[in-house]
């Protein structure tokens, strides 16, 4: 039966290998946490950064379209509302029309404030408190504190508006993108009508172009040429670029480290094998395999590699932290250990193999 | 097991004079062979091709009738590893082990488990008087020590065949005998031992004598 080594004698022999003699292994695992600090305080800190933006970017206000009648008269019609609802790709769509002063009935004379007709469903960025179920055509929403400027008694009561009327039933908080509408009163609306203002929340940023384009062929307006859309898109586009630029960048950054990483471990365990010659040879002479060797060599590269490089991502974690404000995604962190332990066990693997060819009697011999 | 050598010759480099030719002989299991010769007739080589670290140049060597340079370096590498005990001349430690890793380290090369080759490596470190020298590096010891400690390492295993290149010629006599006495125990527990040494008496005193001419 052929003799073995156990699993566990390469494990035991690469932590002692670690620690004695420790100079190539100190030079190793400076080498690596160098490299990966350099990673991340280059590539690091700039995917931080770029992921902070496309955070920001891919938030409500960033994912938003807004079509606008500024001048009022485009013919902007509720209708558009349905058909936007229904491109692929929108989560919300809202609108409301114009100002109407509104005040209590119940206090002729009273306070006045906007009240508007709105259409679609209530986004989910209004926050609505009423004992309602649903919203039936004259129900009316108050914003924060508009119901005790009305002076509406326990929030709830019917305003008044010029051809209009509504009957407030809850209040609803407002969220962004729809803060502007804090100080009104939203009321539902029996039937179509003109709107002055739609919102569009696409659901990923990454759609926003074509919801975009959606958007402007479903309008439906007397004077389509009058509405003013306005999205984040050159934003998002000028995001894009930069992000394809930084992906440039990082490879080459990265690609470089590796390169370094592959030479310097390389001389490293050439050293550390010129160092051991007569213990590889020793090794040799009571019955290692050449594969043992080569084996062995690579699992203290690979353990040096390791643990210098897990040094480097703490180390590297803390200065993305302190550098962009936000720390780097595990993935990353994972990515780079996997890389650099990978550049430096193909570093090792020329020294390892030149470690296996040692001739044990040239070696040992006593002249 | 038995060795045997047939038309055996070496030469380190193409051109160069070899270090012996045509040897033919045979190494008996349970028999202790003295090689001897004068400085530089190959007895340290002959050592190196039986315990197939060295390919011969001419000949063949058999391992109970199989030529065992006819195998890959693996299954050579293997062979070393299970049945062979090698006592260099100048013990060959890991400087950088204690004196019982070191002796462990050939066990757990042949394939033992730690559980097994420690209280092994233990035991014959006492019987050898080395037991008080487990935990030292092989620098905190003398010389005789770290020969015993290096007989230790090629007995762990208990070897069919232990080589021994000099292994008492930097000893003292106490050592030197302590050496003796157990190459000869191991020969008279069925092992195949051969044993390169310049000393005459002992040599005498083998079941077997090889003596190599330049």
């Amino acid at each position: 039966m052929i003799a073995r080594p156990p699993a566990r004698f390469f494990l035991a022999d690469a932590v002692h290998r670690f620690r004695a003699p420790f100079t190539p292994t100190l030079i190793s695992l400076l080498v690596l946490a160098g490299a990966t600090i350099a990673i991340f305080a280059t590539t690091g800190i700039a995917l931080a950064t770029q992921q902070a933006t496309l955070d920001r970017i891919n938030s409500p206000q960033g994912r938003l379209i807004t079509v606008a009648d500024t001048e009022g008269d485009a013919g902007f019609s509720s209708e558009s509302v349905e058909v936007i609802a229904g491109l692929s790709g929108v989560d919300w769509v809202f609108a409301v029309g114009p100002a109407l002063d509104a005040s209590a009935k119940a206090i002729p004379g009273g306070q006045t404030v906007p009240a508007r007709l709105y259409y679609g469903r209530l986004p989910p960025v209004l926050t609505v408190a009423t004992a309602t179920d649903a919203m039936a055509p004259g129900m009316a929403l108050a914003g924060p504190g508009v119901a005790a400027t009305l002076g509406l008694k326990d929030g709830l009561g019917t305003v008044e508006a010029p051809g209009r009327s509504g009957t407030v039933v809850g209040r609803f908080t407002p969220g962004a993108p729809l803060n502007e509408l804090g100080a009104d009163v939203l009321i539902a609306p029996q039937g179509e009508g003109r709107i002055l203002t739609l919102w569009v929340e696409v659901q990923d940023v990454s759609q926003l172009a074509v919801v975009e384009s959606g958007v402007r062929a479903s309008v439906i307006a007397a004077h389509p040429g009058a509405l003013h859309v306005d999205t984040s898109i050159e934003l998002t586009q000028l995001s894009a670029d930069i992000t394809a630029e930084l992906a440039k960048s990082a490879t080459l950054t990265v690609s470089a480290l590796l390169a370094a990483v592959f030479v310097l471990v390389g001389a490293v365990e050439y050293a550390r094998v010129a160092s051991t010659t007569r213990d590889i040879g020793r090794r040799r002479a009571l019955g290692a395999t050449r594969s043992a060797i080569v084996l062995g060599v690579l699992a203290t590269a690979g353990l040096s590699a390791l643990v210098g490089t897990l040094i480097g991502v703490m180390v590297g974690a803390i200065v993305t932290f302190v550098s962009a404000g936000t720390a780097p995604r595990w993935v990353f962190c994972v990515g780079i250990v996997i890389l650099m332990v990978i550049a430096a066990l193909a570093g090792a693997v020329a020294p390892a193999l030149r470690a296996s060819r040692l001739d044990p009697v040239a070696i040992l011999r006593v002249p | 097991m038995r060795l045997s050598v047939s038309n055996l010759g070496h030469l380190y480099h193409k051109g160069s004079a070899p270090v012996f030719r045509c040897l033919d002989y045979a190494f008996e299991p349970g028999s202790l062979t003295a090689v001897t010769g004068p400085s530089g007739c190959g007895k340290s080589t002959l050592l190196y091709v039986l315990a197939l670290m060295l390919t011969p140049w001419e000949g063949s060597v058999d391992w109970n009738g199989v030529n065992v340079h006819n195998l890959t370096d693996g299954e050579r590498a293997h062979l070393r590893a299970k049945h062979v005990g090698f006592v260099f001349q100048d013990a060959v430690l890991d400087l950088s082990r204690t004196a019982e890793d070191n002796v462990v380290e050939a066990a757990w090369l042949a394939g033992l488990r730690p559980e097994v080759a420690r209280p092994r490596a233990r035991e014959l470190m006492e019987r050898f008087g080395v037991g008080d020298m487990s935990a030292h590096r092989p620098g905190e010891v003398s010389g005789g020590q770290a020969q015993r400690i290096a007989l230790c390492r090629a007995l762990v295993k208990n070897p069919d065949i232990l080589f021994a290149d000099e292994p008492s010629g930097n000893l003292d006599v106490s050592s030197a005998q302590i050496v003796w006495e157990a190459l000869a125990a191991c020969a008279a527990q069925g092992a195949t031992v051969i044993v390169a040494t310049h000393d005459d008496v002992r040599a005498a005193g083998a079941a077997q004598h090889l003596r190599l001419e330049p």
